[in-house]
């Protein structure tokens, strides 16, 4: 028999074999990845226990890998924000006069302490009330000359937006001590970028005080003074950050998008939002293992296979409680 | 009877996740709390599964092996995201 005749010949007897005995296509299906194996009786391959120490070491690089990532290259991870300090004035007011307290008032002092603060934080690398020298909140007050007869100070980070910020204040009972304190006439805030432990993110600091001299207490063209200079900043970051984003488009899209992006809030883009990224890994993977637990469930049934396994409805409301739970986590800290 | 227990499992299984989601819808800023409740989480739910498997008589180490890899696997991603925010 020649060599053509006997290769065809096997081909005949491999394709007749398969035929008569589904379990020798095996080797040609992936679909015992995502289902359960009747012969086995085990759960599908990507719900093995193997699979599952894998997925347990990926996270645990996830975490270790960022860590080591802003160490080496510090400034690419980061977090996306878009606060202004009118919200979070306007904000805090509304907080303040919903419990019938009075409305606290811009002042200079307090402003520019908030900013040195917010500076100081970025120098000298840390997140705390006190600096590494020692330096208390009220240094910083006292270094602007505000003599302060009650003072206090909120701070925040990583959040995206204002009023984020003011509601986990508000959600504090320390900070929301601070918030809706009657002795306070005053306040100060600064809204500083920059790159603090690794990340490329914004911080918040809001000072609050009252003077022992009242003669002292700012006025209201200091207040529109405070409130002018600071939405200039923000305009002039916002066509900075939009034209360096208008720049990095393709060129048929520069011509269409500007427009949009000059009147578009000024937003601070790191080069990779970190906090976003990772919620959006472990919130796709939960929904992949509900998923395959659905399939699991379904396939088990459909087929009449009898596996020696927990029960798949018990990890089925466990993953769903946990995606639940995964979908609350937002970004920001506030000390 | 016997599908009337395990449903009776399967209520308190969901009372104790129920409960413990508490700390993620109403302390959303506070990462210690809530890794805390991902830890206790998963440690609860491993637990509820080795009661109602010594109950069933269907105690088997893969099987609660299989609860304790979840627990773990889950614990990681929700700590994943938590060091990250």
């Amino acid at each position: 028999m020649s060599a053509h005749l006997l290769r065809k010949k096997s081909k005949q007897l491999k394709i007749a074999k398969w035929r008569r005995d589904p379990s020798s296509i095996e080797k040609y299906q992936f679909i015992y990845y995502f289902v359960p194996h009747p012969k086995k009786q085990s759960r599908a391959t990507l719900l093995s226990t193997k699979a599952f120490i894998i997925y347990a070491l990926f996270f645990l690089s996830v975490m270790v890998g960022q860590k080591a990532f802003t160490r080496f290259f510090p400034g690419v991870l980061g977090y996306a924000s878009n606060i202004k300090i009118k919200e979070l004035y306007d904000m805090t007011n509304r907080k303040r006069t919903a419990v019938g307290l009075g409305e606290l008032r811009l002042n200079p002092a307090l402003t520019r302490a908030a900013e040195k603060k917010a500076q100081d934080m970025f120098s000298d690398d840390y997140w705390a009330h006190t600096s590494p020298d020692g330096d208390e909140p009220w240094d910083f007050i006292l270094a602007e000359d505000y003599d302060y007869a009650y003072a206090g100070e909120n701070l925040a980070k990583n959040f995206n937006n204002s009023k984020d910020v003011v509601e986990a204040w508000y959600n504090s009972p320390s900070h929301k001590e601070n918030l809706l304190n009657k002795n306070y006439e005053e306040i100060g805030f600064a809204v500083v970028d920059g790159v603090l432990n690794g990340y490329e993110t914004t911080v918040v600091v809001q000072m609050f005080g009252k003077p022992k001299d009242i003669s002292h207490l700012a006025t209201a063209s200091d207040q529109e003074r405070i409130l002018e200079s600071a939405a200039q900043k923000e305009a002039a970051h916002s066509v900075d950050t939009n034209t360096e984003v208008v720049a990095n488009l393709p060129k048929p899209l520069q011509n269409v998008l500007p427009q949009q992006l000059k009147d578009s809030e000024p937003v601070i883009l790191p080069a990779i939002d970190v906090a976003m990224a990772i919620k959006g890994i472990g919130v796709v993977f939960v929904i992949y293992l509900i998923a395959l637990m659905t399939l699991d469930i379904w396939y088990s049934k459909k087929h009449g296979i009898a596996k020696v396994t927990g029960h798949t409805w018990a990890h089925l409301m466990f993953l769903i409680a946990s995606l639940g739970m995964l979908l609350t986590l937002m970004p920001g800290k506030i000390l | 009877m016997e599908s009337k227990k395990h449903l009776n499992y399967y209520i308190i299984l969901g009372v104790i996740l129920a409960l413990l989601s508490y700390p993620f819808i109403w302390l959303v800023h506070n990462y210690t709390v809530q890794s805390i409740g991902a830890g206790v989480s998963s440690l609860l739910f491993v637990t509820w599964a080795i009661v109602h498997h010594i109950n069933e008589g269907r105690v088997r180490k893969t099987v609660i092996g299989e609860y304790i890899l979840l627990g773990v696997v889950i614990f990681f991603v929700v700590f994943a995201i938590l060091t990250a925010l």
